[in-house]
């Protein structure tokens, strides 16, 4: 047994200026390296950046769309970096460019670009050498995302490689000479982009004229009882297309600037088919920031005939819109409050808005974000998280949801902190047809 | 009782002390600095079972102390432990994306300290995700 209370505190003095000079160094090195993928923020050709010439280039650019990591958040977006770079890492160790590999670098949020010395080699051949090792490399990087994460945004879910090699021309400083030539590659990347894209928008473009969408329903769950609050309508496109899942239409919709007419098309597709449980239960939607506002949908005939459809409607916004749109908001909900509607504030806990937003809005409902609710009982600051936003709920009268509950030891730790209502797989999943018990 | 250390860094010398005397009382090992770089280094010369680390700092803050200690390998699976002015939610997720195990707000009370540094401290800590 070891004396209680005895034990003096030990305090380290100023650091010298060596350890400052020190502690500089790991700043600097924090600054130079990605902490998420391990790579450097810098290409290196590994022959100093004074003989460049006939370095072949591989820019692989991730979907690039600023949405993708709002719309699933960091954590996700985390994951999906480190399992790129390691998918490069390891076919780059295959590849029959591997003597030839001198550096594999990002550029700090979606694009990587891998260098190869084919100086050796004659111009006109490396090409032929860049575009196979390019393609197999985009393979292997899409097929290990697929596997990982199944089909999320067909946007996230998209790699593209471009390809180019680095002129030797003498009038030119070397290191600008490779910047140019990655620029080079990432144009020819995003070129493929690009039309990638234009086919997304043409394929979402049918699903509008054919009105080619419909609704899968989720229970919301009291979670002490197991009694249905209300469901959530959810909406899909055709099974096994692209465009099945919302995320994906949406991200193609903002693409092609057809945001409005998709969300117009969700609502009608929702109220044309409420099911008996849906109209006796509580209906959530889910609703854009630049839907509400719009003078159409605030209409008060638009409001009255929805309300028509059904008694009891929440609409739900995401926390991360309403950030953005904040002053038009209150008048919104005014309104809207006014027609009978009921107002959730979606992906609480995102990450997005302060508590001060949230006090601002006094929604009645919050919906805790899923990256909050994922691995709860092994994270105490998400519980953290929770408790604050438990806290604020009961002082402004607002009833918290937790979305995406996957795991028991989720669900069970929810139930402890006295989270009144839950929703997902694991309760229940989003579907067509709605059976009597839950 | 315990045999663990543990480190804090805060750039006000009478909190360090203040929870110093709380945890030595438990049988922890205590040390600290109020200098933030010189409590990086010694973190990093001696890891410690637990690195309890303020937010706001002259010299370097918390959040990139955090940052740093999980970017080296004597270090990367040490609990940390912030201590918070801040409430916002936002802080408290980016103490989750620097890597923090666990936060805890100013001013707080000793029983909750005693808690979450119990904890923390309990058997070897499952290794970060990432």
């Amino acid at each position: 047994m070891k004396p209680r209370g005895h034990r003096p505190l030990r305090l380290v003095p100023p650091a010298p200026p060596e350890g400052v000079a020190g502690v500089e160094r790991l700043r600097l090195e924090r600054l130079a390296t990605d902490v998420v993928t391990g790579l450097p923020l810098q290409p290196d050709p590994g022959v100093g950046f004074e003989r460049v010439a006939g370095m072949g280039i591989v820019y692989l650019q991730l979907g690039r769309f600023a949405g993708v990591e709002s719309l699933y958040g960091w954590e996700l977006y985390d994951r999906v970096l480190s399992l790129t770079a390691s998918s490069l890492r390891e076919d780059l160790e295959s590849s029959g460019l591997k003597e030839q590999h001198r550096s594999l670098s990002f550029n700090g949020c979606d694009g990587f670009c891998l260098l190869f010395d084919l100086s050796s080699r004659p111009v006109e051949r490396q090409s032929a050498l860049l575009e196979p090792e390019a393609r197999r490399i985009r393979q292997g990087v899409l097929r290990r995302l697929r596997q990982a994460f199944g089909r999320i945004a067909v946007d996230l879910m998209n790699v593209y490689a471009g390809v180019a090699s680095v002129a030797d021309d003498p009038r030119v400083r070397p290191s600008r000479n490779l910047a140019r030539g990655i620029l080079e590659a990432v144009r020819a990347a995003e070129a493929h982009q690009s039309d990638a894209r234009k086919g997304r928008v043409e394929a979402l473009k049918k699903v509008l004229s054919g009105r080619g969408l419909r609704v899968v329903w989720q229970p919301i769950y009291a979670l002490a009882d197991r009694s249905v609050l209300g469901y959530e309508a959810l909406i899909r496109g055709a099974a096994g297309s692209e465009l099945e899942m919302p995320d994906a239409l949406f991200t193609v919709a903002r693409e092609g600037d057809m945001l409005l007419e998709l969300e117009n098309l969700c609502l009608e597709t929702i109220f044309s088919s409420l099911p008996r449980a849906v109209r006796s239960s509580v209906l959530f939607v889910n609703a854009s920031a630049r839907l509400l506002t719009h003078p159409v949908f605030l209409d008060e005939r638009n409001l009255a005939e929805m309300k028509r459809a059904h008694a009891s409607i929440v609409v739900e916004v995401s926390e991360k819109e309403i950030v953005w749109n904040y002053p038009a908001f209150r008048e919104v909900l005014e309104r809207l409050r006014a027609a009978g509607f009921r107002f959730a504030i979606d992906d609480t806990g995102s990450g997005y808005s302060g508590l001060e937003t949230i006090l601002q809005l006094r929604p009645e409902f919050m919906k805790i974000a899923t990256s909050i609710v994922r691995n709860l009982h092994q994270d105490a600051i998400k519980r953290e998280v929770l408790a604050s936003l438990l806290s604020l709920g009961r002082q402004i009268g607002a009833t918290l949801v937790a979305e995406g509950i996957e795991g028991e030891g989720e669900l069970r730790s929810l139930a402890e902190l006295g989270i009144p209502y839950g929703q997902g797989f694991l309760l229940g999943k989003p579907a067509a047809r709605i059976s009597a018990a839950p | 009782m315990t045999d663990a250390s543990i480190f804090i860094v805060d750039d006000d010398p009478s909190l360090i002390e203040a929870v110093a005397a709380v945890l030595s009382e438990e049988g922890y090992r205590v040390a600290g600095a109020s200098d933030s770089r010189a409590g990086l280094l010694a973190v990093l010369a001696d890891p410690p079972d637990l690195l309890v680390l303020d937010v706001n700092m002259p010299g370097l803050n918390g959040w990139e102390i955090c940052d740093i200690v999980r970017r080296q390998t004597t270090t990367q699976d040490v609990p940390v432990l912030f201590l918070t002015g801040r409430g916002e939610v936002r802080d408290q997720i980016t103490a989750l994306q620097v890597g923090g195990t666990d936060h805890l707000r100013k001013p707080f009370r000793v029983e909750e300290l005693r808690r979450k540094v119990r904890a923390l401290t309990s058997g070897r800590r499952h290794k970060e995700s990432r």
